[in-house]
């Protein structure tokens, strides 16, 4: 496993973890894992091309971190849309 | 008149039932009066988006022929691909194709009544299946989101749901599935088999489960759901675990039960998929079961399929290896960094849009299961390249690995995170457009213009709609953007096809040169690599497409390059002949290999047996070898060759060898010895190339060979298998030609340049006591070589032994043996291989006492005295003009000789030997010359420049009788009658013959061909490095047969389909009469009160 993935992965639990212990809403990292992946196609004009790979991996990382957040019931606000 | 038939039948069936079903129509109507709008509207939408994308397909004449999209052009001969089980050149992949048997057959029987060509057909069945991809999602949804009480049939729904299905089947994900209409086809089932097993959990009705083993036997059409509907069963219905679990509060009992009822559900659905399944599920099993489909490539050409699945381009379904070439346009428009840009970001948002799903929906089980699924298939998908130690480890080290690794071979399986992403966004979409429209009607209300949130949810639904269209936009252009163009074949080929047809005998045809890698004039632009197969008549043979098949492995070496071009022989067609060859078409289409193309045809001119069929063609060009006689033949005498297999190049010199009178075996290739073939005039033929250790090996049973492909666990080695088109091209591009036999079953390969580190494998084994052990390797020496570093260590990593091995050889490419003797006492070792330079190739390894090697050379010895023995010197520069030692010890009456184009002086032990020209041939020959079985030094000089001798040979062979010469040993010739019937899969045969006799069939090797005789099964053996041989001796019977034995076990699974199917149809109907019955009856009581 490359140095940037690992890297990578730990931004990842480490913001996951601190999104459980501060008992954050877990949209804002469904915000976050949004923003990252919109700002890959500007990675990708731009010609970083790796880098533009470990953006949309990190905003992939944090979907997950929101997904777990709220099937675990964490933090989600009572009031949330049921669409 | 049949079809006639069928279709009154039809047609009355129909008739009797129209009164019920206009019942159900207007009742339908009745009931749900926005049926139309909710279910007709959307199909219509989703059918003439399909049209759009195929419309070249299903409208135009032509045909396409791009890479995989290689298909017969008329019905019957697809269908033929098929059926019937065997097929000669396909051989045992067949068995791949097998599964669409019940789409083709259906597809194209309706096909064929309709008088549509099969690219037609195909081009419909696109159609259909992508308006099934839509229609699918869009109902999916519906049920999915049903459960939410709060859920409507709104607008905002509708739409999303379309949407939906829209991402789902305008994707890029089709876009890289151009050339593979049976994946599209799956991709099409996909979402009614997911909803069909939901749907089952939902209401644990029996009957969903048979539709979803029906749908799965369906979606198999496409080989890899085999591994890849177990993934989304069993992620379900565990997901489906954890929320019964979680809902029932820990009442155990309850839980239990759940358990055991999802256990049998998989287990019902099993059974009833196997049972649609047993036409190819039962001989897939007697064959071999999963080792059928294809072997793991090694680590390069996962990084080839896989180049493209980075994160970036799988969250856009741009993962396939080859999607970039669909993207090309030379359109100015697309050039244009903002359009660029707006690509981008189109691409990427239905994969955004779904990320958004869980949280506006957070206790819906669906968008949870689909949000997990979605995550856990694309780490999957991008594990390769996150890390290809962890990817490795997936493939290669994890429990039954075996069983999936195969369907892991690129990352085809993007459409279940495409399934799931779909359905996340038909949950998402509706509420951001009801968000967005509440977000501007706070805006306007300032403003008082009441129609404006309706103008801007609509054109906010229509921007969603047209970005999506822009992400895959080659689908626009109804040939996948030059992929799928179809094109006139020309009409040369169809007459030829047809001539060839009218011949009387059974034949095979030889398609020279290949198409891969050429610009066909005819087809621009686009690949072709089975057309000439797809579309014969006759059963050819054409080196197009790299399979794993021994006629292509000859075909690839020694003939086409070798033989045939360097002009080695004028009698090329009795090779041919024995391959059942009866003509050579050669096609002039191929812009850029004119001048190969010229080569060979003055080759094929200059041929004796060759003759040159007048008639009008422009590109093709018929030679009608005139050496062909049987697809099979029979003799008492046979070669046997031992070391290299290159032999066959020296022996095509030799102008009165036929290989109908003496068939050649490759020892490494079968598992039989010498003493197997009692009753038949061996003689063994080896180069001077030849040890006592390549003899002695002879007697060994692939059991006792130890492989070292087995043992690489470090991704520096890497298992390989001799016969795989990928390594050949791999260690090609190294400059390194070999076409030797694999000895074991897999062998190693690493190559090392300097600055990396060093490669290392390690073999444990066993002594069992103590003793002196022999240990061999056998390593490839080649240009491209370097040095291993060999050692053995106890179980505390002490080295006993160690040494370097040189592997560089810059004369010529073969296999060698390193042999160590080391004493070593009872207990366990490690042989240790580092690669120290360069590339190196391991084969096998092999470890015996030393009492045992004893043994085995005894065995090798007792060759020499028991079969005359024949010895061939290429001549190269390492042995002309220097003193060589013969490395065999000979005993008997010898003679040498060679062709008399070249003046050579032969000394042995430094006495000259003379030469003298024999009568009525090209030869010149020595004295009978008696070898007593001591060392032999042998001195060959000439006076003539190496580039005159180089190709020719010299010869040594035993006298069997005084007057023999080289010429009169291969003027052997038996007549042996065999009368025969020949039917699909089964060849019946009758002789007169006592003697037991050598019979081979011009048929690709394959181990399922067996030879009934006496009741018996025999299995067959490998002759002439291609084809099926064995040994009859029908002094026990004059009847026999050979057949290829897994059609047996088709016909039998194909019984047990049949009767699962029509059981399953036949419930259906019933059970759905029933239903639609009684919901009309108690209708029609409402109405009429």
């Amino acid at each position: 496993m490359s140095a940037l993935s690992l890297f990578i992965f730990s931004v990842g639990a480490f913001w996951f973890i601190v999104f459980w212990f501060f008992r954050l809403n877990p949209k804002w990292a469904l915000l976050a894992a949004c923003i990252f992946l919109i700002f890959d196609p500007i990675f990708l004009f731009l010609r970083i091309p790796v880098l533009n790979n470990e953006i949309n991996m990190l905003g992939v990382l944090f979907f997950t971190a929101g997904c777990i957040l709220i099937l675990l019931n964490r933090n989600v606000p009572t009031n949330s849309s049921q669409g | 008149m049949f079809k006639c038939y069928c279709l009154k039948i039809v047609l009355n069936v129909i008739w009797i039932n129209l009164p019920f079903l206009k019942g159900i129509i207007i009742m339908q109507l009745n009931e749900k009066r926005q049926s139309i709008i909710t279910w007709i509207l959307p199909l219509i939408v989703y059918l003439l988006f399909s049209i759009v994308i195929f419309w070249q397909l299903a409208f135009l004449d032509g045909f396409t022929i791009n890479a995989d999209y290689s298909f017969p052009q008329t019905p019957s001969g697809f269908i033929k691909l098929v059926f019937p089980f065997w097929n000669d050149i396909l051989g045992n992949s067949t068995i791949e194709r097998l599964p669409q048997l019940p789409l083709i057959l259906l597809a194209f029987s309706i096909g064929t009544l309709l008088n549509l060509t099969s690219q037609q057909i195909l081009g419909w069945l696109s159609v259909i299946f992508s308006t099934s991809a839509g229609i699918g999602i869009y109902s999916l949804i519906h049920f999915c989101r049903k459960g939410n009480p709060s859920y409507q049939l709104s607008n905002e729904n509708m739409w999303g749901a379309f949407f939906a299905g829209f991402v789902y089947m305008w994707s890029p994900f089709i876009v890289g599935q151009a050339i593979h209409p049976f994946i599209r086809f799956s991709h099409g089932i996909l979402p009614f088999m997911a909803l069909s097993f939901f749907k089952y959990y939902e209401t644990q009705q029996k009957r969903f489960i048979v539709l979803s083993a029906i749908l799965w036997a369906l979606i198999t059409c496409s080989v890899h759901w085999i591994i890849y509907g177990p993934m989304l069963f069993v992620a379900f219905t565990i997901h489906w675990l954890f929320y019964e679990i979680k809902n029932s509060e820990r009442q155990w009992k309850l839980i239990v039960e759940n358990i055991i009822f999802s256990l049998r559900s998989l287990f019902l659905l099993v059974i009833f998929y196997l049972g649609y399944s047993a036409f190819w599920f039962l001989p897939g099993l007697f064959m071999g079961g999963v080792s059928l489909y294809g072997d793991r490539p090694i680590i390069e050409v996962y990084d080839l399929l896989y180049r493209n699945a980075t994160p970036s381009r799988i969250t856009r379904f741009m993962g396939n290896w080859t999607i970039d070439g669909k993207y090309i346009t030379r359109n100015p428009i697309f050039n244009l960094n903002i359009v660029f840009l707006i690509f981008l970001w189109s691409s990427i948002l239905a994969f955004l849009l779904a990320m958004m799903a869980l949280y506006f929906n957070p206790k819906d089980r669906y968008a949870s299961f689909f949000s997990l699924f979605s995550i856990i298939i694309f780490f999957l998908l991008v594990c390769a390249y996150i890390s290809s130690d962890l990817f490795a480890i997936f493939l290669t080290d994890l429990p039954f690995h075996d069983y999936y690794a195969w369907a892991f071979r690129s990352p085809k399986f993007q459409v279940l995170l495409l399934l799931a992403v779909a359905v996340l966004d038909g949950y998402s979409v509706p509420v951001i457009i009801v968000k967005i429209t509440h977000l501007i009607d706070k805006l306007l209300i300032r403003f008082k213009k009441q129609k404006w949130p309706n103008l801007f949810r609509s054109s906010f639904f229509v921007l969603l709609i047209v970005l999506q269209l822009f992400a895959a936009w080659p689908l626009t252009t109804g040939d996948f953007n030059g992929s799928l163009t179809p094109v006139t074949i020309p009409e040369e080929f169809q007459i030829l096809q047809e001539w060839l047809e009218q011949q009387d005998d059974y034949f095979y045809v030889l398609w020279i040169p290949t198409y891969f890698d050429g610009t066909v004039d005819w087809n621009l632009n686009r690949s072709i690599k089975d057309f000439i197969f797809d579309n014969s008549l006759t059963p050819v043979i054409s080196n197009n497409k790299p399979r794993l098949n021994l006629v292509d492995f000859i075909w690839d070496t020694s003939f086409t390059s070798e033989a045939l071009l360097l002009n080695k022989s004028r009698n090329i067609g009795k090779y041919l002949a024995f391959l059942g060859i009866k003509y050579v078409i050669l096609h002039d289409d191929i812009s850029n290999k004119k001048k190969q193309i010229s080569n060979i045809r003055e080759v094929l001119l200059a041929q004796d047996d060759l003759q040159l069929v007048d008639n009008d063609f422009d590109i093709l060009s018929v030679f009608e070898n005139e050496n062909f006689r049987d697809i099979f033949g029979a003799s008492t005498s046979a070669l046997w060759a031992v070391n290299n297999f290159p032999i066959l190049e020296a022996l095509v010199t030799v102008d009165s060898y036929h290989p109908f009178n003496y068939p050649l075996i490759f020892a490494k290739q079968n598992d039989l010895i010498p003493t197997d073939f009692n009753g038949i005039n061996l003689r063994l033929l080896a180069d001077n190339s030849i040890t006592y250790e390549d003899l002695a090996f002879c007697n060994l049973t692939k059991k006792e060979i130890i492989s070292l492909g087995n043992y690489v666990d470090d991704s520096s080695w890497q298992s390989y298998d001799l016969m795989d088109p990928f390594f050949r091209n791999y260690i090609l591009q190294q400059a390194v030609s070999v076409w030797d036999i694999p000895f074991g079953s897999s062998g190693a390969v690493s190559l090392r340049k300097n600055g990396d580190i060093h490669p290392t494998i390690s073999l444990p084994f066993k002594c069992q006591e103590s003793n002196q052990w022999e240990f061999f390797l056998r390593k490839l020496d080649s240009t491209a070589g370097g040095i291993l570093n060999l050692s053995i260590k106890d179980v505390l990593d002490h080295t006993i032994v160690s040494f370097e091995v040189n592997t560089t050889n810059s004369d010529k490419n073969s296999f060698n043996w390193v042999h160590k003797s080391v004493y070593l006492s009872e207990g366990s070792y490690s042989l240790e291989v580092v690669n120290e330079f360069g590339l190196n190739v391991l084969d096998c390894f092999l470890l015996f006492t030393n009492d045992q090697y004893n043994d085995l050379l005894t065995k090798a010895d007792n060759f020499l005295t028991d079969y005359p023995v024949i010895i061939n010197f290429p001549i190269t520069d390492s042995i002309i003009n220097q003193s060589f030692p013969l490395e065999l010890n000979l005993e008997g009456i010898y003679r040498f000789t060679h062709k008399k184009e070249v003046d050579y002086q032969i000394f042995i032990n430094e006495d000259e030997l003379e030469l003298v020209n024999e009568s009525k041939t090209s030869w010149k020959s020595s004295k009978s010359l008696q070898l007593n079985g001591t060392a032999v030094n042998l001195t060959i000089t000439t006076n003539h420049t190496m580039n005159e001798t180089i190709g020719s040979n010299i010869w040594l062979y035993q006298l069997v009788n005084e007057s023999e010469t080289l010429t009169s040993v291969f003027n052997n010739s038996d007549n042996i009658d065999i009368r025969y019937t020949l039917k699909e899969a089964e060849i019946n045969m009758y002789t007169t013959e006592l003697a037991p006799f050598l019979l081979w069939v011009t048929k690709n090797y394959n181990e399922f061909w067996k030879l009934e005789l006496q009741g018996t099964y025999s299995d067959p053996f490998i002759v002439n490095g291609a084809i099926l041989g064995y040994i009859i001796d029908s002094s026990l019977e004059n009847d026999f047969k050979i057949l290829f034995l897994p059609t047996f076990f088709f016909e039998i699974g194909f019984l047990i389909s049949l009767t699962f199917g029509i059981v399953s149809i036949l419930g259906f109907v019933i059970l759905y009469h029933n239903l639609f019955s009684r919901r009309l009856m108690e209708f029609l009581v409402k109405r009429t009160k």
